[in-house]
């Protein structure tokens, strides 16, 4: 039994060090509906709210990015992946959509997650970095 | 005439392409998965210092999962054999720099306490934006060098 003097509620946010600001943008917010939520250019932050998390955009040459240490990419890496949780989740029209958006549909499968065992997908997007989508788990 | 009608359909092909709208809404970041090396000291950190529990195994994979609230975090321990699948051709690239817990209401001295209690140092600290609204952050780093952030509830 801990005895740490809190309680973790949730994930907050994930900051990911990114190359092409434009790009992750354009995946997050257009492509999986990710909305703007603010943007600090003078330090290099771009945070985008996911439902009830925010993932922040970090460009490496920004000034928090330049804090950071070495680069991202396929062969570096400190993150495997994350999964956002989907409400509504129909993989043939999710398949569908993220297909015509030029996306890379990896793996489809029943996966555990903070909510149980439940559908979920892996997503391959720019820069080497890798999403997973899960849908409710399937008792519900 | 041909490459007019080509060019045009183009345009509609990619105003579609932009205006489709995804088939499904983003309810939050469910798990995340951080590469750790060497699973006892992490674990021990994500555990004792920061009160998650180990909710499953993946022995075959290298991989713990732990419940931080509403969320896991699992990791995968990439100095063992079974993560071989996990393990980055290179060493010290970042493609993520930290990640933020969300804490429960709580005494901040207290935390400030066993923080020091656990020998983990607060890296950097300040009053920053989240989620959930501004509040006091406290960074630090786990075992293998990864950054948490441990943030309070929004100030009133």
């Amino acid at each position: 039994m801990s005895k740490a003097p809190f309680k973790i509620k949730s994930l907050d946010h994930i900051v990911l060090r990114v190359r092409d600001r434009d790009r992750m943008v354009r995946f997050y917010c257009d492509i999986l509906g990710c909305t703007m939520e603010r943007e600090q250019a003078e330090i290099g932050l771009t945070q985008v709210r996911a439902g009830q998390s925010l993932i922040d955009l970090v460009p490496v040459d920004g000034k928090l990015g330049r804090m950071g240490g070495a680069a991202p990419g396929k062969e570096g890496r400190n993150l495997d992946h994350f999964c956002i949780t989907l409400d509504g989740y129909d993989e043939a029209k999710i398949r569908t959509y993220l297909t015509a958006q030029g996306v890379e549909i990896g793996e489809a499968g029943s996966r555990y997650g903070a909510e149980g065992e439940g559908p979920s997908l892996y997503v391959s997007y720019p820069e080497g970095n890798v999403v997973e989508l899960k849908g409710p788990p399937w008792n519900t | 005439m041909e490459h007019v009608t080509r060019k045009r359909t183009a345009v509609k092909e990619r105003a579609a392409k932009v205006n489709a709208k995804p088939p499904f809404a983003l309810e939050g970041i469910d798990h995340i998965l951080l590469l750790v090396s060497g699973m006892k000291p992490a674990v021990q950190f994500y555990t004792d210092v920061l009160g998650c529990t180990v909710e499953g195994a993946l022995p075959q994979y290298g991989m713990l999962q732990l419940r931080a609230g509403a969320a896991l975090i699992d990791l995968v321990d990439i100095s063992a054999p079974e993560a071989a699948w996990a393990k980055p051709p290179v060493s010290g690239g970042r493609n993520f720099d930290h990640l933020c817990l969300a804490l429960g209401m709580h005494d901040e001295a207290a935390l400030r306490r066993h923080l020091a209690r656990h020998h983990v140092e607060i890296i950097e600290e300040g009053v920053h934006g989240g989620s959930r609204g501004e509040s006091l952050s406290l960074y630090v780093r786990d075992p293998s060098g990864n950054v948490i952030e441990l943030k309070g509830p929004p100030l009133a």
